[in-house]
């Protein structure tokens, strides 16, 4: 009770705190609202690109972290609801904060030191951290106060790092490597860099609330056939000629959401390669922009950064099941051998079969989950790709923005109609699972 | 032989660099690059360009041509002493701003002065943008008629040749165009090769009495837009009088070796003489490297020489898209520098065959290399191989490929501002290299010289042309840099080393073929000076002969048909030569030879089928696979019809198969062992079990395709019922489900019923650590209980193993080997085995063994044959320096993986690049966050100590396959044996006794699924070596042994058939090849 009246009261003090913040014993509202974390997530995202991580592996990276600082609002804010115990094998643990904890501080500490273990670059990570550290102390934060608030950060994540450990990531590292068949129908290898299958066991990771990566199992794709007169030819000629007649529009579609980390060029023996942000990055993206735009404290923010994690996370997993399941061929390799050898994507195929689409399935599994959060119609700007070149795009739901980026596939040359349409139904029904498993709300506190 | 001492190199400042103040050549290809132009835009813009040298005033000095890209090309006259007079003006050969490439100097009209042919390339602007001929005036003028000729291309243009390929006395050209079409999407498509470039593509002109027609379509040339061709060849390849054509394709369209069908036209047949060749091939030449008469053929490629380089910048395909590459028609290519050593003809074949070796003989790595050029620098009468190189920009730089445009909004802004390229090239490194100078040490050894000799500069060097431009018996050597000044070295040999020479004027008449003679010393080279990368060199062929003082003859055959012989000419110093006068005909037509062996067709409805199973899918970190080493069949007479009959074992997913002999000498398979076909049989024996009589079964299944301690790796025993059907006896052996490679059967406790020795191959998922040899003994009834003997536990990865009585007391030795292990010979005690190896005089060399043969030697003697990799192989191991394999769970996550690691400059470092160690290892990704970072990392800087000391650490001393000869009663010395052993892994051995007693040797093995990066070895077709009158063994080749056997050798056994004894020679993934012995004693062979 009485943590809930000191929120009241931070409400009301923002502004004048922002005036007296130098002022020793002040600091409550030095952060109120999600942009530390939101930034960080930001810096998260541009190691990702760097670290050049894989869509499935980024959207683990984006998901613990995330969980991490939720974790600390929980403990803040009895109105929230710990994930421990809902998510799958996540014990609950008692954490004792300190008298004089400042929780949101925690909360970005936390973020912080699941994130720098996910990643690579550590550096990276912890120069950005000790830059927002540096300014949160600058604007009166005492010393006793901040290093408890970032020890008791610190110790919440590291029982969600300990958590992460276990869910076979590291085992499959050394998984057998995807086994390229010669079966006409499956998926080989693609132009230019011919790169191998990713994480072909993606389904052996531990997922957060599905009961298993198959549990919504999508219907087989389409039977194969090179024969003109089948159906799943005329799938392939759909992309062909989608690709070919693609209105300006379109191709805005299909840039905005290409979502490639690594797309390589090729001139001659000269190589680069072009990174952008990851599917579950764009998505993460959002989810922040959606947060500021509701105007949501730090806790809220955290709230919807954790649960959109925890989407896309088991997107992913569903996703890749069936993607090494049905191991169906790319439309490019499909297209250059029976329909036309010259023809190009518009956008790089990227090194993984085909079925599903997996835009489409974690599009709207954290489109789903966002607008049990946020609600629906909701307005919001999408930024998220201007730092990579891209304009913004505006989107009046949260199911506009996912069934946007479904279709770009087919604009993009990269996939088949039906991995859109029954991605996303996959998609879907992990949002619906999650929501049905997780709530991010105390009952009482709900009611009230 | 395993100590890591290189051939010594005492070649000091052979060459000197003559200043520009001396010469006055003023000259260097100076590029700038822009927004427009740049090696983005243009492919080609860092290729270099070309040298030309010849007389062209016909004063008996070689004058000089050079060729620029952005800046204008240069003639120099030769004024003598190495002094150079520009008259590019005067003589009408300046034209400024055209991009000009390779350059060509040949009497084009036959006038008797040596016209100019040049490339252009580049944008396509400018007035004289075409190709340009400039036609010799006789007075030091030229005058261009390129379009008056025919040949005034306007395409990305290379290189020009002229020869004579229709033999009609008058200079025909083949046009290398290189390709304006981006390298992209394209590169597996199957096909793109028949499809003419309308808009370039190669083309050869023929000379129809003064003007070229272009008749690429109707002489078999491909002109297809995938021919991405740097460098094109002339020479003699089959010895038929009539040239051919190697074209050396860049990127991933394969190289051309076109056959002269002595018709107007010609035949691409590589594939059918080659096994494996250069991936993205740049300059080649071609020369007799061994003084044997056969033209070999040296290809230059981009592989750097430093590992560090190698970790930064060298892409290495990937197992899977080399395989695709196979599959869409584009060959086995490679990353490196290639020699094609000529073995000469087939058996009974007008084709000849190579065996590629450049990793034997030390040439395949150069960094970024351009020209290649085959000559005898110090007259020492072996040609050496200088390689010019350096690439301007690192293009290929890893840490730029994946960091530098991590910015996008970056980019977008530098789109916006047109200066994204040149910002981007700004920042790529760029790394002067120094140029490579292989002294020829005979056998194909080589060792690099170049700084020894003076050529330590750091440039970017790409044309490059040798001639004797001071007339001193020694040839200089002229090099186009690009960013900086063309170097003219001046070859001191003849002053310091006083080595003899012969050079030859022969005029226009490029193909003439020139062999010299001295006692049991040879000498051949053919005369097509337009040679080297986008270069000419000098007319005058030139011979080096080292001490030699005199020559018994020297042989000219025209390319008229008639030869020329000079007795006793005199030395050092110039012949000039022509074919005019009182010539006798020459026959190049071959008498048919007799051979040793000879192939039998013999009806065998039974192929070995490898399963598809890739090693590195599961051990992404090992580089070869072991996978595919069978068959190896069981042979004996199993229905007691007097004829031999045959266990083939199947490879994972096909049914082993009984193969039983029909009275007419074919085969019928009369089992097959479907129920246990999942089982990756290798190696099978006919033995009897249980003392009735008749030959029982024992099948060896090995691998490591299936998970540990899986079913499939269960041996099997069958039992004969006496007429040849055999009963799987489930009971008689004991459960043992491990990976096994080979079975022998001695009687090891003298109870008078044969037991079992038996070798476990390897622990699947666990490569590296050791088995052991199993003894499984005969309890009398058939059934076996497994033995194990602590002498026998963890002896290594083995492979082989034989049973022989050595020392001649009785009583059997048994001679074990393996991989990453020594020979092991093991002599029966009291109680146990004692190891006897060095006792014996075996060294304890660790290697990766693969077979022990024994073999007959005359008067009751024995040698022992040892089947290694051979040297053939980017890895190097001796004893100071050996390679080394650290096996463990290095990152404790229940998965066990195997770093390999490689001496250079006396420290050992992983060989692995960053890529693959970190797909394996991503945790190693903190400490590792770019290329560089890991260039110079040795494990010790990888892993912690306690990681490092829990590690099993495997040893390799030597890759060379080796035979011990049997000196006195038990002692046994290593021989010195022909290169060709260590050309490629040996797997197979036979020995036997030729007619006249004297013993000879066939080898055979070859593997095909080594990583891209390695590299494949099969450039073995089985050896046959004969041994006479007790001295050293020698290679006869293919064509007078008659022994030819493409393809990966797993076993030659003697089969007793209704046509006599015959040698079946069992291939992996194919079927079994027969070959009749010209004797056919029949004696036991053990």
């Amino acid at each position: 009770m009485k943590r809930v009246t000191k929120n009241i009261f931070l409400g009301v003090m923002m502004v004048i705190g922002m005036i007296a913040c130098q002022e020793n014993g002040d600091y409550e509202d030095v952060i109120t609202d999600g942009s530390y974390q939101t930034a960080a997530q930001i810096r998260l995202t541009n190691v990702i690109i760097h670290d050049i991580f894989s869509p499935p592996v980024a959207s683990r990276i984006y998901a613990y972290p995330s969980i991490a600082a939720y974790e600390v609002a929980v403990i803040a804010d009895p109105q929230y609801k710990s994930m421990m115990g809902q998510l799958n094998d996540f014990e609950k643990k008692e954490f004792e904060a300190p008298e004089d904890v400042y929780f949101p501080l925690a909360s970005l500490a936390a973020y912080y030191k699941v994130a720098t273990a996910l990643i690579f670059s550590e550096e990276k990570m912890t120069s950005h951290r000790d830059m927002a550290f540096e300014e949160i102390r600058k604007k009166g934060v005492p010393k006793k106060v901040f290093q408890k608030s970032v020890a008791f950060g610190e110790e919440v994540a590291d029982h969600v790092i300990a958590y992460s450990k276990k869910d076979n990531y590291h085992e499959s590292r050394s998984f057998e490597k995807y086994t390229v068949r010669n079966d006409p129908h499956t998926w080989q290898p693609t132009p230019p860099a011919y790169g191998e299958g990713i994480e072909p066991h993606w389904n052996k990771i531990r997922p957060f609330v599905l009961d298993s990566a198959a549990q919504f199992k999508s219907v087989p794709p389409t039977e194969f056939s090179s024969d003109p007169s089948s159906l799943f030819y005329q799938e392939a000629a759909e992309v062909f000629h989608v690709i070919n007649d693609l209105t300006e529009e379109q191709k805005d579609i299909a840039f905005f959401w290409d979502c490639n980390p690594y797309k390589v060029n090729v001139k001659g023996h000269v190589m680069f390669a072009e990174k952008k942000i990851t599917p579950g990055g764009h998505w993460m993206g959002i989810a922040a922009i959606a947060a500021k735009t509701a105007g949501r404290d730090w806790k809220g923010t955290a709230e919807a950064l954790a649960i959109t994690g925890v989407a896309l996370f088991d997107g992913f997993i569903a996703c890749w099941d069936e993607k090494y399941r049905s191991i169906l061929i790319r439309p490019e390799t499909y297209i250059n051998k029976y329909i036309d050898e010259d023809w190009l994507p518009l956008l790089q195929t990227p090194p993984f079969p085909e079925y599903t689409s997996g835009h489409s399935v974690i599009s709207n599994a954290a489109a789903e989950t966002l607008t049990k959060v946020f609600g629906e119609p909701f307005h919001f700007v999408d930024s998220t790709e201007v730092a990579y070149g891209l304009p913004i795009r505006e989107f009046e739901s949260f199911r506009h923005a996912a069934d946007e980026a479904a279709i770009s596939r087919l604009y993009g040359g990269i996939h088949y109609m039906p991995a859109i349409v029954h991605g996303s139904t996959k998609g879907q029904k992990v949002g619906h699972h999650l929501l049905g498993r997780v709530s991010t709300k105390t009952e009482n506190l709900a009611e009230n | 032989m395993n100590s890591c001492t290189k051939d010594a190199a005492e070649e000091t400042k052979l060459f000197e660099l003559m200043p520009k103040g001396h010469t006055g050549i003023n000259f260097s290809n100076e590029l700038n690059y822009t927004e427009q132009i740049n090696p983005y835009t243009f492919r080609n813009f860092y290729n270099g360009a070309g040298v030309a040298l010849g007389d062209i005033n016909n004063d008996g000095l070689i004058d000089i041509f050079l060729a620029g890209n952005q800046n204008e090309n240069k003639l120099y006259l030769n004024k003598g002493n190495f002094v150079f007079e520009d008259i590019t003006e005067k003589a009408g050969l300046a034209v400024p701003g055209i991009w000009s490439t390779g350059v060509s100097m040949a009497d084009v009209n036959g006038d008797g002065l040596l016209d100019i042919y040049i490339c252009k390339s580049g944008p396509l602007v400018g007035g004289e943008r075409h190709n340009s001929l400039y036609i010799n005036n006789g007075d030091l003028t030229f005058t261009e008629m390129a379009k008056e000729f025919g040949i005034a291309d306007e395409g990305l243009s290379q290189h020009a040749v002229f020869f004579d390929f229709d033999k009609d006395g008058d200079l025909d050209m083949y046009l290398l165009n290189n390709s304006a079409r981006s390298i992209g999407a394209n590169d597996l498509r199957t096909g793109q090769r028949e499809l003419r470039d309308p808009l370039g593509g190669n083309k050869l002109y023929r000379n129809d009495g003064g003007f070229f027609t272009d008749v690429s379509e109707e002489a078999g040339i491909y002109g297809s837009a995938i021919g991405y061709g740097l460098g094109v060849t002339v020479a003699d390849i089959n010895k038929d009088g009539w040239p051919d054509l190697y074209v050396s394709n860049d990127f991933f369209e394969k190289d051309y070796l076109y056959i002269n069908n002595q018709d107007g036209t010609f035949t691409e047949a590589l594939e059918d003489m080659m096994t494996e060749i250069s991936m993205g091939s740049m300059g080649a030449d071609i020369a007799d490297l061994d003084n044997d008469g056969w033209l070999d053929i040296f290809v230059t490629e981009m592989l750097p020489a430093k590992l560090e380089r190698v970790k930064t910048k060298t892409p290495f395909e990937e197992w899977d898209k080399y395989q695709a590459n196979v599959k869409a028609g584009y060959f086995h290519q490679f990353t490196r520098n290639t020699l094609q050593r000529n073995l000469g003809f087939k058996p009974g074949s007008d084709q000849v065959h190579f065996s590629e070796i450049a990793r034997y003989a030390g040439v395949h790595a150069t960094d970024w290399s351009w020209g290649a050029l085959i000559f005898d620098m110090d007259n020492d009468g072996y040609k050496d191989i200088f390689v010019a190189n350096g690439i301007v920009k690192d293009l290929t730089d890893f840490d730029f490929v994946d960091y530098y445009v991590h910015n996008q909004s970056q980019i977008a802004q530098n789109r916006k501002d047109s200066t994204l390229i040149i910002s981007m090239i700004d920042a790529f490194p760029s790394v002067p290299q120094r140029n490579f100078f292989f002294k020829n040490h005979g056998t194909f050894r080589f060792s690099d010289v170049a700084s020894e000799i003076g050529m330590d500069q750091l440039t970017f060097s790409t044309g490059a042309a040798y001639a004797d431009l001071d007339n001193d018996g020694d040839l200089d050597l002229v090099i186009n840099n690009l960013n900086g000044e063309v170097f003219i070295f001046k070859n001191n040999s003849s002053e310091k080393l006083g080595n003899h020479f012969l050079q030859l004027d022969l005029g226009n008449h490029f193909g003439a073929q020139v062999s010299l003679y001295a006692g049991d010393k040879f000498w051949f080279a053919e005369h097509n000076p337009v040679r080297g990368y986008m270069s000419s060199v000098d007319p005058r062929l030139h011979f080096g002969l080292g001490k030699v003082d005199a020559l018994d003859s020297v042989r000219i055959l025209w390319p008229n048909g008639r030869q020329q012989v000079l007795v006793n000419p005199s030395l050092d110093t110039l012949l000039t030569l022509s074919p005019e006068a009182n010539r006798t005909p020459f026959d190049y037509k071959r008498e048919p030879m007799d051979i040793l062996m000879e192939e039998v067709n013999i009806k065998f409805p039974w192929r070995h089928q490898e399963s598809d199973f890739i090693d590195f899918d599961r051990d992404r970190l090992r580089f070869h696979m072991i996978s595919n080493e069978g068959p190896k069949p069981a042979v004996g007479d199993i229905n007691g019809d007097g004829l031999d009959d045959v266990f083939m074992p199947g490879a994972r997913g096909q049914a082993s198969a009984l193969v039983v002999q029909q009275q007419d000498a074919s085969f019928a398979v009369s089992m097959l062992f479907e129920e246990d076909q999942l089982a990756e049989d290798v190696e099978a024996l006919f033995f009897d079990a249980n003392n009735d009589g008749h030959l029982d079964l024992y099948v060896v299944s090995g691998g490591l395709e299936f998970g540990n301690k899986n079913p499939n790796y269960q041996d099997r025993l069958y039992l004969n019922d006496g007429r040849g059907y055999f009963e799987k006896s489930s009971s008689a052996l004991p459960t043992d489900l491990t990976s096994s490679a080979f079975v022998r059967a001695i009687d090891y406790d003298g109870d008078g019923f044969l037991d079992l020795l038996v070798g476990e191959r390897n622990i699947p998922f666990a490569y590296g650590l050791p088995g052991s040899l199993k003894i499984l003994r005969n309890q009398g009834d058939g059934t076996f209980e497994k033995i194990e003997l602590p002498e026998f536990k963890d002896l290594g990865l083995l492979t082989d193993a034989a049973v022989y009585d050595l020392d001649g007391d009785g009583q059997d030795e048994i001679i074990i080997v393996g991989e990453w292990m020594p020979i092991k010979v093991f002599k029966k005690q009291e109680k146990g085995f004692k190891d006897m190896s060095v006792e014996m005089g075996f060294e304890p060399l660790a290697g990766l063994w693969k077979t022990v043969r024994i073999i007959q030697e005359e008067e009751n003697g024995i040698s022992l044959l040892f089947g290694n990799v051979g040297t053939n192989t980017r890895l190097k191991a001796c004893i100071e320096e050996p390679l080394r394999m650290y096996v463990n769970d290095f990152d404790r996550n229940g998965s066990v993986e195997q770093i390999l690691t490689v001496y250079e400059n006396g420290q050992s470092y992983p060989l692995v690049l960053k890529q693959a160690l970190l797909k394996q290892l991503p945790g190693l990704r903190k400490q590792l966050l770019d290329y560089d970072t890991y260039k110079d990392k040795k494990i010790e800087d990888l892993f912690s100590k306690e990681i490092l000391e829990s590690s099993l650490v495997l040893e390799v001393e030597t890759l060379e396959s080796a035979v011990y000869r049997k000196i006195g009663n038990a002692t046994f010395v290593r021989e010195e044996m022909p290169q060709e052993l260590q050309y490629s892994p040996i797997y197979a051995a036979f020995g036997g006794r030729a007619s006249a007693g004297a013993p000879y040797l066939l080898l055979g093995g070859n593997q095909s699924r080594i990583k891209p990066e390695l590299g494949i070895n099969m450039g073995s077709f089985g050896w046959y070596l004969a041994r006479n009158k007790g001295v050293a063994f020698n290679l006869i080749p293919a064509a007078k042994s008659g022994f030819y056997v493409p393809g990966e050798i797993r076993d030659i056994q003697k089969v007793k058939t209704a046509r006599g004894y015959l040698l079946m020679v069992s291939r992996n993934n194919d079927s079994p090849q027969w070959y009749k012995m010209s004797d056919d004693k029949g004696e036991k062979i053990p």
